[in-house]
């Protein structure tokens, strides 16, 4: 357990170290309490993670160290969602100040990272980019989720962006984000 | 056994880059990886840990099928010595220590004052030399049982190169510790190797221990009666027999590379009479 704890220790200190003027914007942008507002910067911030390192071949400096390649996708996750836990709170503090809509937010904010975070490493686990697949599916999502009314499109529902119905798309993200973990463990970098 | 690779192939999408390799390394060998480049010896030893998913095959570490869990008793430089672009040397000893929970900062403070490291600079700026030197400093210390180095003589200079390969020969001896390393420099190999495994195409020409090795070929003049055995190759007009028959001389660590290496494909364009 310990040793677990260290290696999370490690792992934030290098994503810290890393990332750390990348962090600082992201993190006044996650602060707009508005979930819409601020998708696009959560796309961006998920896909210029793990999934960016990978396609960039810095993956190998991290798994050359004790480092599982379930340990990593899942200490980079906690990571983002940790920043964006952090920040989203901290915006809602200082810009809505009520309770359930800034926990309402971060619940949003939370499902549509999930799920992009699992697309993002499908999609470099299949040997594609980090930025141009996701992107795709972000504007298809975008697109798909908002035809016709709201009560007869089921994408609607539990799309990441839309999130319809938010157990649904709590759901559907979680989907998305155990199948990039199973590919990812099984399958492995291809570089 | 530390390794025990039993038919493992790989390929990346329809090259296959290992095919069918089996090697088994024991404890307290310095095992030496060798072959041309695009051979398959970073992907071998990548394959061992972990980066890479082997295709088929299985591969053993420390007597167990190979699991992440045992990546703590495995300290790896990579050939190419990428870096975290924004870590100095203190931040990497920190991180090292944290992930290693053998390192022995005292064995990494006594290659820092040899060698001068400054540690409040980025890893990234120092010369590719250093940054070999830093990575040996941290895999020596991370109290690892297994050392992994790709290429770790790689610009260093003869001096320096010299005292690295015989610091690896104390570490080995003293503390007994396993290193695989990976090299084209089979001069220096043989001064450090006590196995080693011929690697071409993808394919283990040949793996033994340097001293069976030299036992099991004979060098015989060309044009003398060859022994019972398989006719490795030609080197020069002598030709390496593989045999037990006592007849010619005892080849040398680097003959038996180099035939393995050539099987008779010489590469002569300039002599078509």
């Amino acid at each position: 357990m310990s040793q677990t704890i260290k290696k999370f220790e490690a792992f934030f200190m290098k994503e810290f170290t890393e990332k750390a003027g990348r962090i600082a914007v992201f993190s006044l942008l996650f602060m707009i309490p508005q979930f819409e507002a601020k998708l696009f910067f959560l796309f961006l911030f998920v896909v210029f993670g793990l999934a960016s390192d990978i396609h960039n071949k810095k993956f190998s400096t991290l798994i050359s160290l004790p480092f599982s390649y379930k340990d990593v996708y899942l200490m980079s996750y906690t990571f983002i969602a940790t920043i964006v836990t952090l920040t989203s709170l901290a915006g809602a503090a200082i810009f809505s100040g009520s309770v359930e809509y800034g926990l309402a937010n971060l619940l949003s904010s939370l499902i549509f990272i999930t799920a992009y975070y699992g697309i993002s490493i499908l999609s470099v686990s299949f040997g594609m980019d980090n930025f141009g697949i996701p992107f795709l599916v972000f504007i298809i999502d975008m697109i798909v989720s908002n035809i016709g009314n709201r009560y007869n499109n089921p994408f609607f529902a539990f799309s990441p962006t839309t999130q319809g119905v938010k157990w649904l798309a709590l759901i559907a993200a979680v989907l998305i984000f155990a199948t990039g973990f199973y590919v990812f463990d099984k399958k492995g970098v291809q570089k | 056994m530390i390794v025990n690779i039993k038919n493992m192939s790989k390929s990346f999408g329809s090259k296959s880059i290992l095919n069918n390799i089996s090697l088994e390394i024991k404890k307290g060998e310095i095992f030496s990886l060798i072959g041309p480049n695009g051979a398959g010896k970073t992907t071998t030893m990548r394959c061992i840990y972990g980066d890479l998913r082997q295709d088929s095959g299985e591969i053993e570490v420390f007597g167990k099928p190979f699991s992440p869990n045992l990546k703590t008793n495995i300290a790896v430089m990579s050939e190419d010595r990428l870096t975290f672009g924004r870590f100095n040397g203190e931040d990497y000893l920190k991180m090292w220590s944290m992930i290693y929970p053998d390192f022995n900062r005292e064995t990494f403070s006594d290659f820092s004052i040899h060698y001068k490291f400054d540690l409040k600079q980025k890893i990234e700026t120092y010369s590719m030399g250093m940054k070999t030197l830093f990575y040996i400093a941290l895999t020596v210390s991370s109290g690892a049982d297994l050392l992994i180095l790709d290429e770790p003589t790689q610009n260093l200079d003869p001096v320096i190169r010299h005292e690295v390969l015989e610091m690896l020969k104390d570490f080995v001896n003293q503390e007994d510790k396993t290193v695989i390393i990976s090299s084209h420099e089979i001069y220096e190999l043989e001064e450090i190797s006590t196995s080693f495994g011929i690697i071409k195409e993808g394919k283990l020409l040949y793996n033994d221990t340097i001293d069976d090795a030299k036992d099991n070929h004979r060098i015989v003049n060309q044009g003398e009666k060859i022994p019972e055995g398989e006719v490795i190759a030609n080197i020069g007009d002598e030709v390496l027999v593989k045999t037990q028959e006592d007849i010619g001389r005892y080849p040398t660590f680097r003959e038996i590379s180099l035939a393995y290496l050539r099987e008779n494909k010489v590469f002569k364009p300039f002599n078509k009479k």
